[in-house]
C-alpha cells in the first residue's frame, strides 16, 4: 500500500485558494479605470466616475453595453447565449474583471496611480 | 463484442449526464463553473476499464454533446479540460498515492485549469486568472462530490456485470 497523499493534497489546495482569495481581499481597492478588451486588443481605458454607457460590437453584429456609474461598471446588455457578463454584476475594485466569453470581450478594473497623467491631461 | 457494447453504453451514459447538466442552472455567474456530471462516466471508465478506454469514451462524448447541446466554439474549451482533466487523473491514479475521490477532485480542478487556459488564449488578457481560485474551489467541491459517487456506483456496478455474466 502507497502513502496516501490525500490529505496533504487538500491542505495545498486548501493553501493556494485561501492565499489567491486573501491576495484578491487585500489589493482590492477602489479602482479608477475600467479597461476594455476584444479579441485581445485594448478598446478603450473610461474613467469609473463619469457617467458613461459604451456599445461594443462584435465581429458578427452582437453588441454588448457596458455602464459606468459611481465608481462601478456592469454589463447592462449583452446578446451573448449564456448571459454571465450581464450575471457577473457590479465590479469596482482592482482586479475585478467582467468576462463575456462568447463574444471575446472582458472589462477589468486598474488603478489610477499608473495613469495619473492621463487623469491630469483630462 | 461485449466490450464495445458496454462501452457504448458509457458514452450513452455520458451524453445524458451531460444533458442533465445542461438542464440545471448553475448559481454562480463564472464562466467554467458546472457540476462535471459527466465526469462521473469518465472516472468510471478510467477505474473499470483503463486510460485508452476513458480517452476513447471522453472525446466521442466531447464532440457528440458539441454538436448536440452547445456549439462548436465550446468545443475547444471541453476538449481543453475534458483531456488536460484525463491526464492528471490518469496520472494521479496510477501514482496510487490518492483514493478515488481525490483523484476525482484532482480531475475537477485541472478541467477547469484547461479551461481557463483556452480562455486566456481566446480573450488574451490577464483579467480572466481573477478568477483562478473560484473555479479552483468549485472544480474542488464538484469534483469531490463525483468521486464520492463514484465510490458508490462502481461496485454496483461491478456487481451486476458478474451477476449478467452475459
Amino acid at each position: 500500500m502507497k502513502k496516501n497523499y490525500d490529505k496533504l493534497f487538500l491542505a495545498v489546495l486548501a493553501v493556494i485558494i485561501a492565499a489567491l482569495f486573501g491576495w484578491q481581499r487585500l489589493s482590492g481597492k477602489d479602482g479608477a479605470y475600467a479597461v476594455v478588451t476584444q479579441y485581445g486588443e485594448k478598446i478603450g481605458t473610461y474613467s469609473l466616475y463619469k457617467t458613461l454607457d459604451i456599445t461594443i460590437e462584435t465581429k458578427d453584429g452582437h453588441s454588448n453595453t457596458l455602464s459606468i456609474e459611481n465608481g462601478q461598471v456592469r454589463m447592462a446588455q449583452a446578446d451573448c447565449p449564456d448571459g454571465l457578463c450581464i450575471k457577473q454584476g457590479h465590479i469596482s475594485k482592482n482586479g475585478q474583471s467582467i468576462i463575456c466569453l462568447p463574444h471575446e470581450l472582458t472589462v477589468e478594473i486598474i488603478s489610477g496611480e499608473a495613469s495619473m497623467i492621463d487623469a491630469v491631461s483630462e | 463484442m461485449k466490450k464495445t457494447a458496454e462501452l457504448g453504453m458509457y458514452l450513452a451514459f455520458a451524453l445524458i449526464l451531460g444533458y442533465i447538466e445542461a438542464l440545471i442552472p448553475v448559481p454562480v455567474p463564472i464562466p467554467g463553473v458546472k457540476l462535471g456530471l459527466t465526469n462521473l462516466a469518465v472516472i468510471l471508465l478510467l477505474y473499470l476499464y483503463g486510460a485508452k478506454e476513458a480517452l476513447l469514451i471522453n472525446i466521442m462524448r466531447i464532440v457528440l454533446s458539441a454538436f448536440l447541446f452547445t456549439n462548436l466554439s465550446m468545443l475547444l474549451y471541453a476538449l481543453a479540460g475534458g483531456l488536460l482533466s484525463l491526464l492528471c487523473m490518469t496520472v494521479a491514479k496510477k501514482s496510487g498515492h490518492f483514493s478515488i475521490r481525490f483523484v476525482s477532485l484532482i480531475g475537477g480542478t485541472t478541467h477547469n485549469i484547461g479551461q481557463i487556459l483556452v480562455a486566456y488564449a481566446v480573450v488574451r488578457t490577464y483579467g480572466i486568472f481573477y478568477y483562478i481560485p473560484f473555479l479552483l474551489l468549485s472544480g474542488a467541491v464538484t469534483g469531490w462530490l463525483i468521486g464520492m459517487i463514484e465510490t458508490w456506483t462502481e461496485p454496483r456496478i461491478k456487481s451486476f456485470l458478474q451477476r449478467t455474466n452475459i
